[in-house]
C-alpha cells in the first residue's frame, strides 16, 4: 500500500521581504526582453501563460490524494460517455503537457473507443511481463476508452551536439559519421543517460495519465496505466506479435517504426464506483495549477542573471519545513512501489537518494565541488570537439557545449541527486529500463509534493512559495566525464559500493518569486522576442482518436485548430500589473457542437 | 418608390452602374426588392468563416445570401449613386430564433433615404428574412458612399465603443493571403478589393483585404455558443482587415452584453452581442 502524503505549507517570509514577478509589458520603443510580457501569444497548446491557483489546507489535504492513487481494480459501466472536451483535457494534462520543460516531441497517444478498447484488452492479457498487481491481472475490462502511448527516442539539438563529443582529433572524420549512423538508424545514444531519458519521460507520462483522468472527469473515471510489457528490447522482443497488433490498431506506419516510434504505455480509462478524494472544484483548481507549474531554475540572488529585475536579484532564505522533504521523499517512494510492484522498504533501498543541504557548510561544499566537476567536463569537451565541424559553423558547436555551464547550474535549498544501481535492480527482478521509468515517476510525484505545497495559502503578491526543477541536464554532463573523460558517477561518493548510475537532480527552491517569464519564452520562441510562436505540441500534433476505423487528430476539423486553454474557467492567466492579459493567452473555447461525446 | 422582384442584378444594371460618376444631391428614393427564396445550403461557407456546422443557419448567412437583393436595388436604375467605392462600415442582425437548413425563407431589401454623415453620405439596405409570414431575421448593412458630400465635421464617436467587462476569449488569428478569394468562392463576392494585392491597388489598397462580411462571421464562429438564440449583434467595420495578416479576436462579458473587437495594427472591428 502506499503512504498517506500529508501537504506541509511553507512558512511565508515576512511581508518586506515578499518580492512578486515583475511582469509587465515593454513600453512604446523600450527594447524588449525576456523579463518583459510577450506582446502577444499565437499557439494552439492547450497551456499558454499561467499562474499559481492558490490552495486551501483543506483544498490541499485533497489534492493530496492524487500523491497516493491506487490504479483501480474495476470499471463499471459508463454513467455518460466520454465526451470530446474531457479527453482533451486529460490530454493537457497528459501527453500535452507532462514534460515541462523542454520541446522534445517525444511522444505522442492514440485514443481508442470502448469498442477497440475491449479488443485492447484482449491482446493486453497475451503479453508477457504484464505490470504486477495484487491480486489478479493488470487488464481491466470495461474501460470507457483508452490511450496507447507511443514513444521515440530522446532526440534535440543538445543530442545533436552530442555526437560531436568524445571522439580522437584525426579519427572523428570517421567516428562521427559512424556514430551519427548509429543514432539515426540503430537508436544508439551517445551516453547511456540520453537514452534513458526516452525512458524517464514516459514513467513521468505515466503518472500523468492517473492524475489526468481523475481530475479530467471531476473524479468519475480512473486510469489504469500500464507500461512494464512495453519497457526493454527483450519484452518488446518476446511481445512482438502482440505489440504489431496493436500498432496497427492505432495506425502505426512503417515510416513512424522506423524513425523509433514504440508502443510505450497503455492507460485503460474506465467509472468506477470508488468516490473521488477531491470535489470537481479542487478538480478544476488542482488541473489549473499543473498546467501552471514550471520549471523554477532561478533560485533569486543566486543565479539570476545581472540584467534581471531587481526582484530577482534579492536573495531570499526561506525555510523549506523538513515535513516538507520527508512527504517528498514518500511520495516518491509511493510512486516507485506503484510502477515496480516492490514494497516500499525495498523501494527505499534501489532509489539512490544524494541530499545536497545548501544551507548547511558540507552542503555548501559539496554543492562546490559538483559544479566544480561538472564545469571541468563542459572545459574538456569543448577543447574536444573537432575542428572540422567547430568552424564552419561559426563555432557554434562550442558555444552551445559552453553554455551548458549555464544551464545546468545548480542553485536551490534543497537539491537531490537521484540514481539506481543496476545490480541491485536486477537483483530485485525489475528490468532495468522499467525501473527507470518507474524512477521518473517517482521524481514528478516527489516534485509535485513541493510544487502543491507552494501554492498553499499563497500570500497576496506572491508568485510562489515552493518550486522544483527537474534536471537531467547535470547528470547527462556528468555522464560524458564518466564515458570519454574517465570520471567518476554523481552518485559514487554517497553509494561507493553500488556502482551507481545517476538519473536526474532535482532542485528545490522556495521563494515568493517565479521564474521570469523569459524562461519560457526561450523554450517557446526561436527568436525570443515579440509574439510568440509557441513550439509547445498543439494537441492535434501529438494526440488522436480512433473513430470507424480511422485514425484522426483532435482538435483540427473544418480547418480550424484549438485554440482553447484547459482549465480556463479557473482564469489563471499571467498579468500585468494593471490586470492586462497577453493577448491571444486566454485563448477561446472550442466550439459548443464539437465537443460532445466522441463515439 | 420602385419595386424589384429578383434577387441578382442582370449584368447590364451591373455595368451601367459602374458609368454613374461625379458628385451627387438629392434623397435617396425608396427602392425595395423581394426573393420568394432563399438558399440555405451554406457548408462550405460555414467551413471558410470557422462555424461548427451549417445547420442551423450561421448566424451572418443570411445576409450573404441576399447580397443578391442588396446588389439588385444599388445598381437599378432608380438607384442614383455608383456601386463602385462604396464602404461597409456597419453590420446589424437581429435574430429571432435558428434558421434551420432547408427551410423555407423568403427575403425583402429595402433602401430608404440617406444620412450625411461627415466622409459621405451613408444610407442602410434593411433586409427582412421571412419564414411562413413572420420575420425570423434582420439585418442593416449600413453603406458609406463619397459622390455625396459629407459635413466634414469632427469624426463621429465609434457607435460600438471598447469591449469591457471579464476577457472571456482573446485568440490570435492567422488570416492566410488566399482568405479573400476562398470567401468569394463561397459568396459570390468577387470584389477586386478582397482577391489579389493587385487588383486591391487601383481601389486605393496596398494589399487585398478581408471582406468585412467573412471578419464579421470569423468574430460571431468564434464566439460560438456565447451568442444566443435570440439576438442582435451590432458592428462596426473600422478599418480593414489586410492580407495576409495576423489579428487578435477578443471578447468580454459585461451586463450589456459581450463585446467583441477584432485588431490588426488597429481595430478592425468592435461589436456586441446582446441576448
Amino acid at each position: 500500500m502506499q503512504k498517506p502524503i500529508l501537504l506541509t505549507p511553507i512558512p511565508p517570509p515576512p511581508p518586506e521581504q515578499r518580492v512578486a514577478r515583475d511582469a509587465r509589458f515593454a513600453a512604446e520603443g523600450e527594447r524588449r526582453h525576456r523579463y518583459h510580457l510577450p506582446e502577444a501569444l499565437d499557439s494552439a497548446n492547450p497551456i499558454g501563460f499561467r499562474t499559481r491557483v492558490p490552495l486551501t489546507m483543506d483544498e490541499a489535504a485533497q489534492a493530496a490524494a492524487l500523491l497516493s492513487l491506487e490504479p483501480p481494480a474495476a470499471f463499471v459501466p459508463p454513467t455518460a460517455a466520454p465526451t470530446e472536451a474531457e479527453l482533451f483535457e486529460e490530454a493537457s494534462l497528459g501527453v500535452l503537457s507532462s514534460r515541462q520543460s523542454t520541446n522534445y516531441r517525444g511522444h505522442r497517444q492514440v485514443t481508442l473507443g470502448p469498442a477497440d478498447a475491449a479488443t485492447l484488452a484482449g491482446l493486453l492479457r497475451r503479453l508477457d511481463g504484464l505490470d504486477a498487481r495484487p491480486g489478479g491481472s493488470p487488464v481491466l475490462d470495461g474501460a470507457a476508452y483508452a490511450h496507447v502511448g507511443l514513444s521515440r527516442p530522446y532526440r534535440t539539438p543538445f543530442t545533436f551536439l552530442l555526437t560531436f563529443i568524445g571522439h580522437q582529433p584525426v579519427a572523428s572524420l570517421l567516428t562521427v559519421p559512424v556514430r551519427a549512423w548509429n543514432k539515426k538508424f540503430h537508436y544508439q545514444d551517445d551516453i547511456p543517460t540520453i537514452g534513458y531519458l526516452q525512458h524517464l519521460h514516459i514513467g513521468i507520462w505515466a503518472e500523468a495519465l492517473e492524475r489526468a483522468a481523475l481530475l479530467a472527469s471531476a473524479g468519475r473515471r480512473r486510469a489504469n496505466v500500464l507500461m512494464a510489457p512495453f519497457s526493454g528490447p527483450e519484452l518488446q522482443a518476446k511481445n512482438a506479435a502482440v505489440l504489431a497488433e496493436i500498432e496497427a490498431l492505432v495506425g502505426l506506419t512503417d515510416a513512424d517504426r522506423a524513425v523509433g516510434w514504440r508502443v510505450c504505455l497503455v492507460a485503460q480509462v474506465g467509472d468506477v464506483t470508488t468516490p473521488s478524494p477531491l470535489t470537481p472544484e479542487v478538480c478544476r483548481k488542482v488541473g489549473a495549477n499543473l498546467l501552471a507549474f514550471r520549471s523554477e531554475r532561478i533560485q533569486p540572488g543566486v543565479n539570476a542573471e545581472d540584467k534581471a529585475p531587481p526582484a530577482y536579484q534579492t536573495r531570499q532564505d526561506m525555510e523549506v519545513p523538513q515535513g516538507l522533504t520527508e512527504m517528498a521523499a514518500r511520495a516518491a517512494y509511493n510512486a516507485f512501489y506503484r510502477w515496480t510492484g516492490v514494497d516500499r522498504e525495498a523501494a527505499k533501498e534501489l532509489m539512490l537518494l544524494e541530499r545536497i543541504d545548501v544551507l548547511t557548510p558540507n552542503g555548501k561544499e559539496r554543492l562546490r565541488a559538483v559544479r566544480t566537476e561538472l564545469d571541468a567536463v563542459t572545459d574538456k569537451l569543448v577543447a574536444g570537439i573537432p575542428l572540422w565541424a567547430d568552424l564552419p559553423t561559426g563555432r557554434s558547436l562550442s558555444k552551445n557545449a559552453a553554455r551548458g555551464k549555464k544551464a545546468f547550474g545548480l542553485a536551490g535549498q534543497r537539491i537531490y541527486v537521484g540514481g539506481l544501481a543496476p545490480k541491485k535492480v536486477d537483483a530485485a527482478g525489475i528490468g532495468f529500463l522499467h525501473a527507470v521509468r518507474a524512477f521518473g515517476a517517482a521524481a514528478a510525484r516527489s516534485a509535485l509534493v513541493c510544487e502543491l505545497a507552494g501554492c498553499i495559502d499563497l500570500p497576496a503578491g506572491c508568485d510562489l512559495l515552493a518550486g522544483i526543477c527537474l534536471m537531467a541536464g547535470p547528470v547527462n554532463q556528468n555522464d560524458i566525464g564518466k564515458q570519454f573523460y574517465g570520471g567518476a558517477d554523481l552518485l559514487s561518493g554517497a553509494y561507493p559500493d553500488d556502482e551507481p548510475c545517476a538519473l536526474l537532480v532535482w532542485t528545490l527552491k522556495a521563494k515568493t518569486v517565479a521564474d521570469p517569464i523569459g524562461n519560457e519564452e526561450q523554450l517557446l520562441n526561436a527568436k525570443q522576442k515579440g509574439a510568440l510562436v509557441d513550439l509547445r505540441a498543439a494537441p492535434h500534433e501529438v494526440a488522436a482518436v480512433r473513430r470507424d476505423g480511422k485514425i484522426e487528430p483532435i482538435r483540427s476539423r473544418e480547418g480550424r485548430v484549438n485554440a482553447e486553454r484547459a482549465f480556463a474557467d479557473v482564469g489563471n492567466f499571467v498579468t500585468d500589473h494593471e490586470g492586462r492579459e497577453i493577448p491571444g493567452n486566454r485563448g477561446s473555447a472550442w466550439p459548443e457542437a464539437w465537443r460532445g461525446s466522441v463515439w | 418608390m420602385s419595386a424589384l422582384h429578383y434577387p441578382t442584378p442582370p449584368a447590364v444594371s451591373l455595368l451601367t452602374s459602374f458609368l454613374k460618376r461625379g458628385a451627387w444631391k438629392g434623397t435617396l428614393p425608396r427602392i425595395e426588392a423581394r426573393a420568394d427564396a432563399i438558399p440555405t445550403e451554406c457548408a462550405a461557407y460555414a467551413k471558410v468563416c470557422g462555424f461548427a456546422a451549417p445547420d442551423p443557419l450561421p448566424l451572418t448567412w443570411p445576409g450573404v445570401a441576399t447580397v443578391g437583393l442588396q446588389l439588385a436595388i444599388m445598381t437599378s436604375p432608380a438607384f442614383p449613386l455608383p456601386v463602385t467605392g462604396i464602404v461597409h462600415t456597419r453590420q446589424r442582425i437581429t435574430r429571432r430564433r435558428h434558421l434551420r437548413a432547408g427551410e423555407a425563407l423568403s427575403a425583402t431589401c429595402v433602401v430608404d433615404g440617406h444620412r450625411v454623415a461627415r466622409s459621405g453620405g451613408e444610407f442602410d439596405l434593411v433586409v427582412s428574412v421571412s419564414s411562413a409570414g413572420e420575420v425570423v431575421w434582420e439585418g442593416v448593412t449600413t453603406i458609406l458612399t463619397r459622390p455625396i458630400k459629407g459635413h466634414g465635421g469632427e469624426r463621429e464617436a465609434v457607435d460600438a465603443p471598447p469591449p469591457t467587462g471579464a476577457l472571456v476569449r482573446s485568440t490570435r488569428w492567422r488570416v492566410p493571403a488566399d482568405q479573400g478569394r476562398r470567401y468569394a468562392a463561397v459568396s459570390g463576392d468577387y470584389n477586386p478589393i478582397h482577391l489579389y494585392g493587385l487588383t486591391a491597388r487601383p481601389f486605393g489598397f496596398k494589399a487585398a483585404i478581408a471582406h468585412g462580411w467573412w471578419t464579421l462571421a470569423r468574430a460571431l464562429a468564434e464566439l460560438d455558443a456565447d451568442v444566443p438564440e435570440a439576438c442582435t449583434v451590432d458592428a462596426r467595420f473600422v478599418a480593414p482587415v489586410t492580407l495576409p495578416g495576423t489579428v487578435t479576436f477578443e471578447a468580454r462579458r459585461s451586463p450589456e452584453g459581450i463585446g467583441f473587437e477584432v485588431r490588426g495594427r488597429k481595430v478592425c472591428i468592435v461589436g456586441r452581442v446582446v441576448g
